[in-house]
């Protein structure tokens, strides 16, 4: 019986593991505070997770202007926090980008990314929800598109999980 | 036709002719009856039904909601692996692993799924060696060789999609913790040539693509170094694992000197202090190689030691002055190389070291023509050529490879 006991382990690690996902993301989605981004569109599809949207979102190319820390090459990969901030249009707008996570204020919100590289004048971002996933053959309507906005729920840690997508 | 089979054919003309009576027959047949055939029908089945999970996944049907889904798949995860387990105690093993392997794919498409729940894009191998570690695991519990090669599938396949992804430094900390952890110690418990050869090739190209970040190139000769010294220090009590060791090193020294030959330019690093690191170290350990051959009487093998020796030289020759052609550097030394593979295998009484030194010999042939004729000679002249050359040069080699293993075998006897 001591046998069974060490399979039937296994398998509540493998389902606590796939349970512990879930709940992760479940929980910023909804706890965290809802933001809406701007952002376009391009298709392909993923073998193993089927049709997507690959959005480009604005937060993925950031002015140079608004990056307070002195950015070099070597911080390529790196995680940086990006503060944004919502004023005159629905969607938030990024307002800086930093090393350390900043404390975001009553109209801003925080995520996190991988800086990808710098160019001479914006840097680019990565942040780990850049697909929508959508049911097959669906994708072409979406990509139509010219722009869309992307509703999201962020975490106090930046961490964010993307809701829905309308245009 | 097998001999049970035989048996059983001749019994029916006893039985026929009455030598024998029906019963007698019957306790013949019983007896001898053939024994169940190997059968890769539930495997294939497992397969099937797997990829059919798979695809239903990545369809995102929306006709379920995903909650809906994701109970779908727990529970049939833990049903089949129920099912698995409950036929295996009765002694069905094979259509018992078979269901096993269904559940560990449903394990796998719950992390799609979750991907798709909420719009993941991150890492997406990480979510494979997650699948592959709940793999291992039952391996390890079953003493499976099928689940085995199943999470070694799941890590292969693993590698291929996430070849254009940049992998995160917990997906690259995870993949050597599982290999490490679950993968080595199962493939150095099956001792099966085809696991270990697929182990260790998946683990050299995924060392070849991470050190990528750390160094310019000098440290591919010396992960190949590794594997050979590895292969040395294993040769008396893993001689299977050594083998296969041996044989990757053989392989990736090959392919890597052959590469230097065309594209040295861009392979070749300039000398920094981190590369320098790793030239001393290529070049350190491949005199204790060397030594260590010698040691253990097998002076015959110091010629494996040519292309790390001098790529470790030429390193330290560099910026390479004029007069020095690289390529031709490297034709002559895979040449030689090839050269002491076939030499040492003779007198090693080694038929697979001759055989693996005339495909380098060939390679080297090859690799020289292409590289001389390229600049001089019109395209399709060089084909002609070159496909006359390569013939004539397997019809001497064949001869040649059939005398040497034919004498080698002679002197065996």
């Amino acid at each position: 019986m001591k046998r069974t006991a060490y399979l039937i382990g296994i398998i509540a690690l493998q389902v606590i593991l796939l349970l512990s996902i879930v709940g992760k993301y479940q929980y910023i989605a909804m706890t965290g505070k809802p933001i809406t981004l701007k952002t376009a569109p391009i298709d392909p599809t993923d073998l193993f997770y089927g049709e997507y949207v690959t959005l480009r979102y604005e937060v993925n190319e950031i002015d140079r202007k608004h990056v307070n820390d002195q950015l070099t090459v070597d911080d390529h990969g790196k995680t940086v926090y990006v503060l944004l901030r919502q004023s005159e249009h629905p969607w938030y707008d990024p307002a800086s980008v930093t090393l350390e996570r900043p404390e975001p204020g009553g109209n801003e919100a925080v995520i996190k990314g991988v800086l990808q590289y710098l160019a001479d004048d914006r840097i680019h971002v990565k942040y780990g929800w850049e697909r929508y996933y959508v049911p097959e053959n669906t994708g072409r309507a979406i990509e139509q598109q010219q722009s869309l906005l992307a509703d999201l729920r962020v975490s106090d840690t930046g961490e964010a999980v993307l809701e829905r997508i309308r245009w | 036709m097998n001999r049970k089979k035989w048996l059983l054919t001749e019994a029916q003309k006893w039985k026929e002719e009455e030598l024998i009576s029906a019963q007698q027959y019957e306790r013949l047949a019983e007896r001898y009856a053939p024994a169940a055939k190997v059968n890769a029908l539930p495997i294939l089945g497992s397969v099937l039904l797997g990829l059919g999970v798979l695809t239903f996944i990545a369809s995102n049907w929306q006709g379920i909601g995903t909650v809906a889904k994701l109970l779908i798949i727990l529970v049939s995860m833990i049903a089949a692996y129920a099912a698995g387990d409950y036929l295996q105690r009765r002694g069905e093993k094979r259509i018992g692993i078979a269901l096993t392997m269904v559940g560990v794919t449903i394990y796998g498409a719950g992390f799609f799924l979750i991907g798709q729940m909420f719009q993941l894009s991150s890492d997406p191998v990480l979510a494979f060696y997650l699948w592959a570690a709940g793999a291992i695991l039952l391996a390890w519990y079953y003493q499976s060789r099928a689940l085995t090669w199943m999470s070694l599938a799941i890590l292969t396949i693993a590698a291929i999609y996430g070849i254009d992804s940049e992998r995160s430094g917990m997906a690259m900390l995870s993949f050597y913790l599982v290999f490490a952890v679950g993968m080595i110690p199962l493939m150095i418990r099956y001792r099966s040539v085809g696991m270990l050869t697929v182990g260790s090739l998946l683990l050299m190209v995924h060392a070849l693509f991470d050190g990528h970040r750390w160094s310019e190139g000098m440290y591919a000769p010396l992960l190949f170094l590794i594997y050979y010294v590895a292969s040395q220090l294993t040769r008396k009590a893993e001689p299977t694992i050594s083998r296969v060791l041996q044989g990757v090193s053989y392989l990736a020294s090959v392919l890597y000197a052959v590469l230097l030959i065309f594209f040295h330019d861009e392979v070749f690093p300039d000398r920094t202090g981190g590369e320098t690191v790793y030239a001393v170290l290529l070049l350190l350990g491949t005199v204790y190689a060397a030594v260590y051959a010698v040691y253990q009487r097998e002076r015959e093998k110091v010629s494996d030691l040519l292309p790390s020796i001098t790529v470790a030289l030429l390193y330290f020759l560099s910026p390479v002055p004029n007069w020095l052609d690289v390529s031709v550097v490297m034709i002559i030394v895979l040449t030689l190389f090839a050269i002491g593979l076939v030499m040492s295998g003779e007198r090693l009484r080694d038929v697979t070291r001759i055989n693996l030194g005339a495909i380098a010999f060939g390679i080297a042939c090859f690799v020289g023509y292409i590289h001389f004729a390229w600049d001089f000679m019109d395209k399709s002249l060089f084909f002609l050529i070159g496909g006359f050359l390569l013939l004539i040069l397997s019809y001497f080699g064949e001869r040649a490879r059939r005398r040497w293993v034919h004498d080698a075998r002679g002197d065996q006897q």
